[in-house]
């Protein structure tokens, strides 16, 4: 048995807001392995996005607070780390490209001082010349496999806007790595990334900005990376090369991936088990074909209902009726049962058990449902 | 719940103003309405003062000194017992009730001379900031709006930033001293140096923060909407700029205040003690004059009174900075918390 | 009082983004390097007709959406708008034609000012266009709500207060607020979830219905084009390559690239998904790119001629109303996409990650 990257136990995260408290995330619990892919979908604001941040910290607390669980990353847990220490915490091994391009690229840098700089974080702390996390001497973070995967460096980055001088200095500083700067730009298939170095991120096509924050990712070289929602602005054929791209990262470094998506083909084409949320739980999770071959919860059967498959002419697109509870005041019970079409009483009253279990002979993961009634969800339409 | 609610808010954060604004919204004369909403944001930014304690502390200070800095220009007599050449008869008084900071070499009440030099220090350091801030906010403006490659805006964005620079790699002290030893130390030259100086971080600020704006997709929109340069640069830019200027601006009072004390200190642009009782005392000529002519373990106080004015004021202006991020910014979340609302309308829609 | 033809004409219209040039260059006469975003392209819009633009990312499609929309001014060609030549109008006669085409950008967040309440931000075209009294602006306002799908009440929030979809409702609103007659709807939908999408989705439908307009959608998800668009375009490195109807475009394709395009969909059928197919290949500059067909570096159909000779947009014979730009199109066109998966492209798999 290999032991996870990444294990996150009963994480419970509220949003205090004034008098009232959003419940974002309640009682989520997954695993990932080394080289691992899982996959999380789920509409908008079910605390997709504050599951991502909250791994590795990044969370603005207050108003974010964390009320119970644990997060453990190769045998630490983050959670218990003291703040002042989190900086470091963060040039261990994940890294992280957010949902939104444009607002993480600095507007005042060209692209290339930008990559430039995390590959020269990176390969600091690869010589040993940055600080990274060492949470005691046998330091848990050593994998067997040499070098290991340092830093991320988006995350400890300052980028200061600086006058001429500061970017001349940072252009000598980082002039080494100009090479490898290419290379990353190639890999996440930009063309002609000589002319695209010398740009500003406004000048760049969305799918672009998208790449450059992906290969920014990568020159990290993380053992976690965590993407949230990556591939939305990209074409699918360059989606396709991108995913592809996150695999063989997997093979060389064995990274794991926690890959955060609206579009359930890029799920089912790149991920190895998969988590549906719904208001900040959890609601199955499971090896990708099981739970989209076999969905094991209402609410995963009307999500994959909803995907628009159809012309105009043939009518309007399904969309799941009624709206996504309030997370101040989530239901009791199942938090699902207002919009379920199998809802009986007994769902308003107890949340559901929390894990039906469901194997499939020889899956690589247990198939998880919180549901009461999911042996009768293969009968919906 | 139709369709037709659905994309309705899922972060029910709704402002507090508009909360209490609602709440008026059956007074027809509008300049009521303008009443109401001015009483709100007063009331907001007093929720905020509340739930931030150090907020708090900065704001009572900087209004204790500017209330004491006005007191000091009408009736000096209320707020300090002596004249800022008035010789007291003892010499070297450590602090006591009568004289608060103690006495010097010559009998002056190193209180008295604190107090008289307040206007003149708070006057500078909100005069060199504000000028930087219009000049430097100015230019910032120009050199971020205007500067697209190959035009004649760019071309001046162009001359405006080599400036900038040239400015900015100056030390503003060695500039000021440079200044200073040329022409002979003066309030003017003083000040003249550090403006010098000074107002280039405006432009690098301010320009950022435009460029960091400028290429936002709501700006697109306004174009596209037809709105006129002119009005998308007041409407949508300065109104986003205004926020971190001003937070910046609060801050620098106090900045600059140590850097012309330094200047003031080092040079002896302003003579301590001072000629005639028209002309006020500086805080750092004081500290410079007191550092010479005691010994630091004998009479401490001489240097902790004006030393410790400085202090306080700087940290005053730091802390209300700080907070004043939060009641500029519709998105912040502490002033939410602060009111104590959720009582949101979208959370109402979803039900 | 419209002209006949169609709403909107792009006649080979050009967009060539100057690079800066350092002062050896400038001195050394090196000649203006450019970036060929959009490089000769042709399109129509029909009134009431949705056409979809689709295409590899940095193709140039936010630019022709952007030049359309007269943001960006094009370096060549024609855009006529109700057969009037808009190309070249500048300042008040600009921003006074402005109310017929509005745009919808694709990022939620970006797109509103976080500053200006929802009233504010959704009649601001209408703002721009002439002054009326507040009351009026805000009545105007509560009666457009309704029709994207938001409750008129929220009037005074601000947008940070909305999700997603609800932001885009309001980017909705706001292009809607001048009963524009071409709204260019760059990505509306990207950033929202299934279920959101669908709403929306619908929503822009119904609104086609009810008020007669055009839209022209720029997405990448093919799925969206095939439930809104009447036609698709599919373009490449600045060029069109293919214009067609969306059954046609979609079912069976006909350029090789928008089979390449069709055949990369991805499957959410988890059983099919390692068949997705991924295209190999260079991508040549868009720096004075060469000349010859810009996708020979990738397409498995090459032969010689594609390398020196432009394949123009043309009709086909056989398929009336689809437009390709293939020097083989018609030898090519009954290959189905599905047919590339199986062969797999020439060099398929990119290269290792660095070491
Ligand atoms: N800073 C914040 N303060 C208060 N509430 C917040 C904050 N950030 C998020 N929330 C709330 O927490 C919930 C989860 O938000 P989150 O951003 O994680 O959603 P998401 O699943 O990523 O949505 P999307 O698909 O739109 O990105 C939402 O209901 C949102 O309103
Ligand atoms: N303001 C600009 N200055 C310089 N180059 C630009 C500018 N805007 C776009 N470009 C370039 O034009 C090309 C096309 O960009 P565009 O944004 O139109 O692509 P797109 O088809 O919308 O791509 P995506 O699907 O990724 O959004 C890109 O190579 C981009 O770098
Ligand atoms: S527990 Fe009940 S309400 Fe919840 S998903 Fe299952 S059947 Fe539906
Ligand atoms: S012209 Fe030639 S290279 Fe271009 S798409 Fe057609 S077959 Fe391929
Ligand atoms: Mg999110
Ligand atoms: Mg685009």
């Amino acid at each position: 048995m290999v032991d996870p990257v990444l294990t996150v136990e009963n994480l419970a995260i509220d949003y205090e807001v004034g008098a009232g408290r959003f419940h974002a995330l309640s009682d989520v619990s997954l695993d990932i392995l080394p080289g691992q892919v899982v996959g999380i979908v789920g509409e908008t604001g079910c605390g997709k996005s504050t599951l991502a941040q909250a791994i590795p910290r990044l969370l603005p607390e207050p108003p974010a607070r964390v009320l119970g669980g644990r997060v453990v990353f190769r045998g630490v847990d983050l959670l218990a780390v003291p703040r002042w220490k989190m900086p470091l915490v963060r040039g261990t091994g994940i890294s992280m490209v957010f949902q939104e391009p444009l607002n993480s690229l600095n507007p005042a840098f060209r692209i290339y001082d930008q990559l430039a700089e995390s590959i020269r974080i990176r390969s600091l702390r690869e010589q040993g010349l940055a600080p990274a996390f060492r949470p005691d001497r046998s330091d848990p973070f050593d994998y067997s496999r040499a070098p290991m995967p340092p830093a991320g460096g988006s995350m400890g980055r300052v980028l200061v806007p600086g006058g001429a001088a500061a970017q001349a200095a940072r252009r000598s500083r980082t002039a080494p790595y100009r090479a490898e700067v290419l290379e990353y730009l190639r890999l996440v298939r930009i063309n002609d990334p000589e002319t695209i170095l010398n740009l500003y991120p406004h000048e760049l096509s969305g799918g672009m900005r998208q790449r450059v924050m992906i290969a920014m990712a990568l020159s990290e070289k993380p053992s976690l990376l965590i993407a949230d929602e990556p591939t939305s602005a990209l074409d699918v054929t360059i989606q396709a090369q991108v995913l592809t791209l996150m695999k063989e990262l997997i093979d060389e470094v064995h990274t794991s991936i926690l890959f955060i998506s609206h579009d359930l083909g890029v799920i089912a084409e790149t991920a190895d088990l998969l988590g549906v949320m719904y208001a900040g739980r959890l609601a199955e999770f499971g090896p990708v074909a099981d739970v989209f071959g076999a969905p094991r919860h209402p609410y995963t059967k009307a999500l994959l209902r909803a995907a628009p498959t159809r012309y105009k002419s043939e009518g309007n697109l399904d969309s799941i009726p009624g709206s996504v509870p309030n997370l101040s005041r989530p239901p009791l019970g199942c938090r699902f049962h207002p919009r379920c079409p199998l809802a009986q009483p007994v769902c308003a009253a107890d949340p559901p058990p929390p894990w039906d279990t469901q194997t499939a002979p020889g899956a690589v993961a247990p198939h998880r449902s919180a549901c009461h009634f999911a042996d009768r969800v293969g009968e919906l339409p | 719940m139709g369709t037709s609610t659905e994309g309705r808010v899922v972060r029910p954060r709704r402002s507090v103003s508009q909360r209490l604004r609602t709440a008026g919204t059956r007074f027809r004369s509008s300049s009521v309405r303008a009443l109401k909403s001015l009483g709100a944001r007063l009331r907001v930014f007093w929720a905020i003062l509340r739930a931030n304690p150090l907020t708090l502390v900065g704001f009572v200070l900087v209004t204790a000194i500017c209330v004491a800095a006005l007191v000091m220009l009408v009736a000096p007599s209320w707020l300090a017992p002596y004249g800022p050449l008035q010789l007291t008869n003892t010499r070297y008084a450590p602090p006591s009730l009568q004289h608060p900071m103690g006495t010097d070499s010559i009998g002056l009440d190193v209180y008295s001379n604190v107090m008289y030099a307040l206007p003149l220090d708070l006057g500078l350091g909100i005069f060199i900031a504000g000028v930087s801030m219009l000049l430097g906010g100015g230019l910032g403006l120009v050199a971020g709006f205007w500067d697209d490659p190959g035009t004649f805006g760019g071309v001046g964005s162009t001359v405006i930033l080599r400036l900038t620079d040239i400015f900015l790699s100056f030390p503003s002290l060695i500039l000021a001293l440079a200044i200073v030893a040329f022409t002979g130390a003066s309030v003017w030259v003083a000040i003249i140096a550090v403006l010098v100086t000074w107002w280039p971080n405006y432009v690098r600020l301010v320009r950022g923060e435009v460029l960091a704006i400028k290429h936002l997709p709501y700006i697109q929109a306004a174009r596209a909407a037809g709105v006129t340069n002119g009005r998308i640069l007041l409407r949508h830019i300065v109104r986003n700029v205004l926020e971190p200027v001003i937070v910046y601006f609060t801050m620098d009072i106090g900045t600059v205040l140590v850097v012309f004390s330094t200047i003031g200190f080092v040079t002896g642009a302003l003579p301590f003690p001072v000629q005639t009782a028209s002309q006020r005392p500086e805080w750092g000529s004081m500290l410079a004059h007191y550092h010479e002519t005691a010994l630091i373990t004998s009479a401490p106080w001489l240097v902790l009174g004006p030393g410790g004015a400085i202090f306080v004021t700087v940290l005053a202006f730091s802390l209300l900075g700080d907070g004043l991020r939060d009641v500029l910014d519709p998105r912040s979340r502490r002033v939410m918390a602060a009111a104590g609302s959720l009582t949101s309308s979208g959370s109402k829609a979803l039900e | 009082m419209s002209a006949p033809g169609p709403l909107l004409q792009v006649q080979g219209v050009r967009k060539i983004f100057p690079l800066n040039r350092s002062l050896s260059e400038i001195f050394g006469r090196v000649a203006a390097r450019g970036i060929h975003a959009v490089d000769g392209v042709d399109l129509t819009v029909a009134a009431g007709e949705t056409v979809g633009l689709i295409g590899e990312s940095g193709s140039g499609k936010t630019t022709l959406g952007w030049l359309v929309a007269r943001l960006h001014h094009p370096t060549a060609g024609r855009i006529v708008f109700e057969g009037q030549d808009v190309t070249h109008l500048q300042d008040a006669a600009l921003r006074k034609w402005r109310r017929h085409v509005q745009v919808v950008f694709q990022d939620p967040v970006g797109s509103l000012d976080p500053r200006l309440r929802v009233w504010q931000i959704v009649s601001e075209p209408v703002r721009a266009q002439r002054r009326l009294p507040r009351r009026d602006v805000r009545a105007l306002v509560a009666g457009l709500l309704p029709t994207v799908g938001l409750p008129p009440d929220c009037l005074d929030q601000y947008p940070h207060e909305f999700s997603g979809g609800g932001r885009q409702r309001i980017s909705l609103a706001r292009a809607l607020s001048v009963n524009p007659k071409l709204i260019v709807l760059d990505e509306p939908t990207s950033a929202l979830d299934v279920a959101v999408q669908s709403q929306i989705l619908n929503r822009l439908v119904e609104l086609q219905r009810e008020r007669g307009l055009s839209y022209l959608l720029i997405t990448h998800n093919v799925a969206a084009v095939r439930f809104v668009a009447d036609r698709v375009a599919v373009m490449y490195l600045g060029q069109m390559v293919e214009v067609g109807t969306v059954r046609a475009v979609l079912e069976q394709p006909i350029h090789p690239y928008t089979k390449a395009l069709i055949a990369a969909v991805p499957e959410p059928d988890a059983r099919r998904r390692r068949a997705r197919y991924r295209i190999g290949g260079d991508v040549p500059t868009l720096i004075n790119p060469p000349p010859g067909c810009r996708f020979a570096r990738r397409c498995p159909f090459v032969i010689p001629r594609c390398r020196v000779e432009d394949p123009p947009l043309r009709p086909l014979t056989e398929y009336p109303g689809h437009l390709v730009a293939c020097h083989r199109a018609e030898e090519v066109a009954t290959i189905p996409p599905a047919a590339l998966r199986e062969s797999g492209p020439p060099g398929a798999t990119a290269p290792p990650v660095a070491a």
